[in-house]
């Protein structure tokens, strides 16, 4: 798999983002290390780097972590720091996941501390809500990534995802022979695109908004 | 997964399924994907109420999930204006031009013209050749079919041998449980019997005998009571009298009891002494209190009779035991 050229963070470079202790920030080095450790192959370990980064963002925003991103990418700098100061990881997934769960323990920590009785608010301002997207921008990004897609990327997820039900399920069929693949590796084909679809156009609104 | 990505799941569930996901890529696709169903359905109103509340509360809580939610709003409207196009596929067109002037001839043997006369012979052999083909094609079909048709008695057979074994095997088992069924009611009848016997011994105990015993020695008497008395109670149903006679003097004896008035109350013929011994029994509905006088006559081997002894004893009933 190649890494996705979309993604947020670009598996070749350490994140810029400072670590939330502020005592850390991840070397080229200690990020290079970290990729050689999922695989010898660069670009191999450039899609497990991605595969890990979306596991990690995914457990965070499951456990209503609000920046799901940024306590993945502490948790990855966490993990290439200790790589690079030679400790050995004999299951690295199960040990990036631990060191998940400790970035997570230490995040509610926070959020106790940071907890705060509703009688004494007071005049404090609260936080301003992100600014609404406009209905068009959305539509404009979801058609430039709709077109950015393959052909055949296209006209399988429009047609995977037609709603009727009875047809839905025929069409479906209909597609998986049509493609010569079980239906459940259609179902994974068409989240894939769909996944990417939805990447694209955060990066598209993102772009659009600076 | 749904209690999961509903956020219901416990904390040992929450564990347990991310220390899947994280070891297995395949496990994270299949959470994935159900959510983006979940989204879908919660986009089209599908979702059970009690999902849906919950399912809102972690919208709520995440502006990524709210994101998806936005997206999947939009794809639906964008699929629905979208042309299914999986049957207007358009299949891959092999032949595309339009048949060229001098027809089907002429794309075969190309543009050059032939005779009429080379045009027939050419029909003919094609015709020969192709009846061959067919011929020979339908040879095949007829061997294989005939093949199939035995395969097909086959199997029919074996399914009929495969039903017969299962009707016996049914009809045995149901045998069985017949069986079963009897020697349970059996089983259940002797257990009642035993009931009733113990209960029976549990009423009447301490066991009372049935049957008195007095001896009678030379004209005295020693029984149950005291010297020639014998004292019965009610549940006494026959009184046993030992006499004592000499060995050897008759083969058989007669023995006859009777009251004091000369009224016969049993008389028994042919009893051989054992140990010296002539054993009687009277059954207590014959006897009333009072005293008995008992005869005891030997009969010779010419079956003479001749008087051998004389006991006496008296007769007591207890109505209590």
């Amino acid at each position: 798999m190649k890494p996705e050229p979309h993604a947020q963070r670009d598996p070749g470079t350490p994140s810029k983002r400072p670590s939330a202790a502020g005592k850390y920030a991840i070397t080229q080095q200690a990020f290079d290390k970290l990729l050689v450790s999922l695989a010898s192959d660069r670009n191999e370990a450039g899609a497990q780097f991605e595969v890990i980064r979306t596991k990690l963002v995914r457990f965070f925003e499951w456990r209503s972590v609000v920046a799901p991103d940024e306590y993945a990418d502490e948790t990855l700098d966490r993990v290439a720091r200790r790589i690079d100061e030679g400790q050995e990881i004999k299951n690295l997934r199960g040990y990036i996941y631990g060191v998940a769960r400790m970035v997570l323990k230490e995040e509610i920590r926070e959020r106790e501390r940071e907890f705060v009785p509703i009688d004494e608010i007071g005049d404090r301002i609260p936080e301003e809500p992100p600014a609404p997207i406009e209905p068009e921008a959305r539509e404009v990004c979801f058609d430039r990534c709709l077109d950015k897609l393959a052909p055949e990327s296209r006209s399988l997820i429009l047609d995977y995802y037609q709603e009727e039900r009875r047809a839905k399920i025929e069409l479906r069929q209909q597609l998986a022979d049509r493609l010569r693949i079980p239906p459940n590796a259609l179902r994974i084909r068409a989240h894939r695109i769909r996944t990417i679809l939805e990447k694209c156009i955060i990066n598209c609104l993102q772009s659009a908004e600076r | 997964m749904k209690r999961f990505l509903l956020g219901l799941s416990s904390e040992e569930e929450k564990t347990l399924l991310e220390e899947r996901f994280f070891a297995d890529d395949a496990q994270f696709d299949e959470i994935e994907i159900l959510e983006d169903e979940l989204i879908d359905r919660y986009v089209r109103d599908e979702l059970p109420a009690e999902d849906r509340v919950h399912f809102e509360r972690r919208i709520a809580n995440s502006s990524s999930l709210r994101e998806r939610v936005e997206f999947a709003k939009l794809f639906k409207k964008k699929v629905a204006a979208a042309k299914v196009n999986v049957v207007e596929q358009p299949a891959p067109v092999l032949v595309a031009t339009k048949p060229a002037r001098g027809g089907w001839m002429q794309s075969v043997f190309g543009t050059a013209f032939f005779p009429p006369q080379v045009a027939f012979a050419s029909s003919l052999i094609i015709l020969m050749v192709g009846s061959v083909v067919l011929i020979l094609f339908w040879m095949n079909l007829r061997s294989q079919s005939n093949r199939i048709f035995a395969q097909l008695n086959a199997a029919e057979q074996q399914k009929h041998a495969v039903e017969q074994r299962m009707a016996d095997q049914k009809s045995r088992t149901e045998q069985l449980a017949t069986d079963l069924q009897q020697a349970r009611d059996q089983q259940a009848a002797q257990q009642e019997l035993i009931d009733e016997l113990r209960s029976q011994n549990q009423n009447t105990s301490p066991r009372l005998s049935t049957t008195a015993f007095l001896s009678l020695i030379g004209g005295a008497s020693r029984g149950g009571g005291k010297g020639n008395e014998l004292t019965i109670g009610p549940q006494v149903r026959r009184a046993r009298l030992s006499l004592r006679v000499d060995e050897g003097d008759y083969p058989t004896y007669r023995v006859t009891v009777k009251t004091p008035e000369g009224n016969v109350v049993q008389q028994q013929q042919g009893l051989k002494p054992r140990h010296n011994t002539l054993t009687l029994q009277v059954p207590t509905t014959k006897l009333s209190p009072g005293d008995y006088i008992v005869n005891v006559e030997g009969i010779t081997s010419s079956q003479t009779v001749e008087p051998a002894a004389a006991y006496s004893f008296r007769l007591n009933k207890n109505p209590k035991n």
